[in-house]
């Protein structure tokens, strides 16, 4: 009962968002998609991929592709360390790992707070952005994992 | 019946059975020569349906079996002579059976007028052809009017048993049929009361209360589900007196039970034949369970993970201190033999026989040869050999297409076949076999063959580029293009030509090739090489550009070190001159590993490979070992990489790429 009443409190209930960075700008993503965030391991190499994709790695028994997004969109630089993060994202039904240069938290947001994108200005092309939306005085770009991921442009996936 | 209906599942899956065999034996059915066992088998399955279907409340099915029942009924006691026409309205009536079937297992709406419309077929061909209106309306009419229609039988039976000695036991044998179901005999009500008398000549062999003990027994072991209904019900007769004359109290169940007795005891030899069908019955439960496939597929992927720990163990085995590294040796054997073992028994649990997919094709070919009137007889060879139950799913629809192909393109018509001087029955042989690691299934008919100039014709119609010189086999490669097809006009049954290229894809798809052979006017074989399982390979795994790579063991022939002499160059592109042959090269570590300069051959070895199209040499730094590998499908999460036929992963973590040799082919073309 008590959570049926705070639901009705708060007109549309806050989504949950990874914020990570890439380069010098703060990107994020609903963290619903997330499955984990692990440590860059070696991938291996699949033929005749494009650069940005790294190859594939065991995901404990499952075969699953990495994509650096930083070789993609062409942001900061795509050094491999014991840093370097991979988050493993669960989209439509598979796995992809992507690349980034660091994951920093987790932040709440109501819709509201979600502005717009403009059409230029973001490395992503705005079909893949949900919004923009101001974490203190840092502006975070929120993307839509889901289309991006799924997209023809990443290739991650056999185009239907 | 709410207690009822956990059983469901099982009524479905055994009504499925009956349906499944009765299709078989109706097929089987020699109208020349009627196999009355086989009857008794057909009956037999229409009567559990009708018997089940009325316990669990699926009127829609007791109502068609009935009328089935009845018809075969007669035809068992020669009052009906079964014909094709009537064969052919019994097959589709299996078919409506199987669709209200699956309406009830679906919980979808059962269509009523498909089964009056049945029901009536049956009927009418039933009148069409014996002619003698009585019997049919008798059998029609007891349907809805129990207590008319049976009259003229019932003569019969009061004539019959005049000669108690004898015609009684004809008639015993029909209730046998009932006393399987002691607890559905219901239908009959009427006749038990006219057969009241017969039976009281019984009493005086006291053969009663022997009798319900035995074969009420038998009736508990065979269907619990029953049980408590028959137990009632035994009680309600004890308590009456085994006679009752009135209908409504349904004592049906005991007066079918009283007449086994005689049968029991006079003829021997009916109840010889029906007690092995039981003892088989009871056995076939106890032996086997029935399992749901994604249990036995969690199964199979556990021990795919088994056997890659048990090779990382390997690994780190190989690497331990001398003092215990005898010890640690020996305790990996055994681990490694129990792991096969392990993974062999569990790959047998996946394996069906193939006749789970043969047997749906004389259906088919009957169906068709009657449409096109050709004559044809199925011969199906090697049923019982064993194929993952995976590819049993994925292998019918291409049968499917080639037996379809041979029957409408392969068999001439009976008139041209005699003028050839073949016999005017087609033949389309379908066998499978077990050959080393590999099952090979071949479909040949006996028909016209493959006609080179017209396929010929037909690519250069389609503005194919042919080279000259085409050898027979080259030529019948090409009906496996997209949209090809040499017959003179499009059939309902196939000539569209969408279907050779998607048949040869599936089978690829599935790690297997597809040959053809053929000679005009003697006929055409197509032979599946399909592997065994499409879980684990046997593979080599072999190293290239700092990358592992595992070629499948079956694709390979042999693996050389290429001297001076042997590299040959054809416009800067390099052969080897191996064993009589040139074999064209391509370079594993620049095609797939991302080197841009090529292998330097001499330093590194070829493995020659061959696949049902061509044979080529790969070129690999060198070699790791052979090992066996589960195979990881890279289109889970990824897309299919042209040359990868999957992915593995090592005994150290790490993946490994499969190679796919089949469609490696094309590698050499664009290297040429």
């Amino acid at each position: 009962m008590a959570i049926l009443k705070q639901g009705n409190t708060s007109s549309m209930p806050a989504k949950e968002f990874l914020t990570f960075v890439l380069g010098d700008e703060t990107y994020a993503l609903d963290i619903m998609t997330v499955k984990e965030i692990r440590g860059y391991e070696p991938a291996t190499k699949i033929a005749n991929a494009p650069s940005y994709i790294k190859g594939v790695i065991n995901l404990r028994g499952d075969i699953v592709p990495i994509v650096d997004l930083r070789i993609k969109f062409n942001i900061g630089e795509a050094t491999y360390n014991e840093w370097t993060i991979v988050i493993m994202l669960n989209v439509r039904d598979r796995v992809v790992g992507i690349v980034v240069d660091g994951v920093s938290d987790v932040m709440n947001l109501e819709a509201e707070e979600i502005k717009p994108a403009p059409e230029f200005g973001v490395a992503f092309d705005s079909r893949y952005l949900h919004g923009l939306a101001a974490l203190e005085d840092q502006m975070v770009i929120i993307v839509d994992i889901e289309e991006l991921i799924s997209s023809d442009e990443i290739g991650v996936f056999e185009s239907a | 019946m709410d207690n009822l209906s956990q059983y469901n599942e099982v009524f479905f899956e055994e009504a499925q059975e009956h349906l499944e065999t009765m299709e078989t034996l109706l097929l089987a059915y020699d109208i020349d020569a009627p196999d009355m066992e086989e009857l008794n088998s057909v009956f037999r399955a229409a009567h559990s349906i009708k018997g089940g279907s009325d316990i669990f409340g699926f009127k829609a099915l007791t109502g068609l079996t009935h009328v089935m029942e009845n018809m075969l009924d007669s035809a068992r006691n020669n009052e009906l002579i079964l014909t094709t026409d009537l064969i052919t309205v019994l097959l589709e009536t299996t078919d409506v059976l199987k669709n209200i079937l699956s309406c009830y297992r679906e919980e979808s709406e059962i269509d009523w007028e498909i089964i009056e419309a049945s029901k009536e077929r049956l009927g009418a061909t039933l009148q069409a052809i014996a002619g003698a209106g009585e019997q049919i309306d008798a059998l029609l009419e007891e349907e809805e009017d129990q207590g008319f229609g049976f009259f003229d039988e019932d003569d019969d039976e009061s004539e019959e048993q005049e000669d108690p000695g004898f015609g009684f036991f004809d008639e015993d044998d029909d209730k046998s049929e009932e006393q399987e179901d002691l607890g559905f005999g219901f239908f009959d009500d009427d006749l038990n009361s006219e057969k009241a008398p017969a039976d009281d000549e019984n009493v005086g062999f006291g053969f009663f209360d022997e009798n319900i003990d035995t074969s009420n027994e038998a009736d508990e072991q065979q269907n619990p589900v029953e049980r408590d209904e028959i137990q009632k019900e035994e009680t309600d007769n004890i308590g009456y007196g085994f006679f009752n004359e009135d209908p409504q109290t349904e004592p049906a169940a005991t007066p079918i039970e009283n007449t086994t007795t005689p049968q029991q005891a006079t003829t021997q030899k009916k109840t010889a034949v029906k007690a092995p069908a039981k003892a088989a019955d009871t056995k076939a439960e106890a032996t086997s369970i029935r399992v749901e496939t994604n249990k036995i597929d969690k199964l199979v992927n556990l021990v795919g993970e088994l056997v890659i720990t048990q090779s990382m163990l390997n690994l780190i085995g190989s690497e331990v201190q001398e003092s215990i590294a005898d010890k640690m040796q020996s305790a990996l054997i055994e681990l490694e033999r129990n792991t096969r073992e392990i993974q062999e028994a569990v790959m047998s649990v996946r394996m069906l026989p193939i006749s789970f997919v043969f047997n749906r094709f004389p259906r088919l070919v009957r169906d068709l040869s009657t449409k096109l009137e050709k004559k044809i007889n199925l011969v199906i060879e090697g049923g019982n050999t064993e194929i993952d139950k995976n590819l049993v799913e994925k292998i019918s629809d291409p049968l499917l297409h080639l037996i379809r192909n041979s029957v409408d393109h392969g068999i001439e018509m009976p008139s041209k076949r005699l003028e050839a001087h073949k016999d005017e029955t087609g033949i389309v042989k379908l066998s499978a076999a077990q050959r080393g690691g590999e099952i090979v299934i071949t479909i040949a008919d006996d028909g016209a063959g493959l006609n080179r100039e017209r396929i010929i014709e037909k690519a250069l119609e389609k503005e194919l580029s042919l080279p000259e010189n085409l050898s027979d086999s080259d030529v019948w490669q090409l009906i496996f293009e997209a949209g090809f097809s040499t017959a003179a006009e499009v059939t309902d049954v196939s000539g569209r030509g969408v279907g050779m290229d998607v048949v040869r894809r599936n089978i690829e798809s599935l790690g297997g090739r597809i040959e053809i052979t053929s000679a005009a006017g003697i006929g055409t074989v197509f032979t599946i090489s399909l592997p065994l399982t499409l879980a684990i390979l046997d593979g080599m795994t072999v190293e290239a550009s700092n990358q592992v790579f595992i070629i499948p063991l079956v694709n390979i022939v042999e693996s050389i070190q290429p001297v001076a002499e042997q590299i040959k160059r054809i416009k800067g592109k390099q052969l080897l001159w191996v064993r009589e042959e040139y074999w064209p090269l391509i370079d594993i570590g620049k095609t797939l590993g991302g080197n841009t300069t090529a292998t330097n051959l001499e330093t590194g070895i070829v493995v020659l490979v061959e696949t049902s199209k061509q044979r080529f040499g790969l070129v690999i730094d060198s070699l790791l070992g052979q090992q066996q590998v589960v195979i990881k499908n890279l289109e889970r999460h990824y897309r299919r990489v042209e040359g990868i036929a999957g992915a593995t992963i090592m005994g150290d973590g790490s993946v490994a790429l499969i190679l796919d040799v089949d469609s490696m082919t094309q590698f050499i073309q664009s290297n040429l």
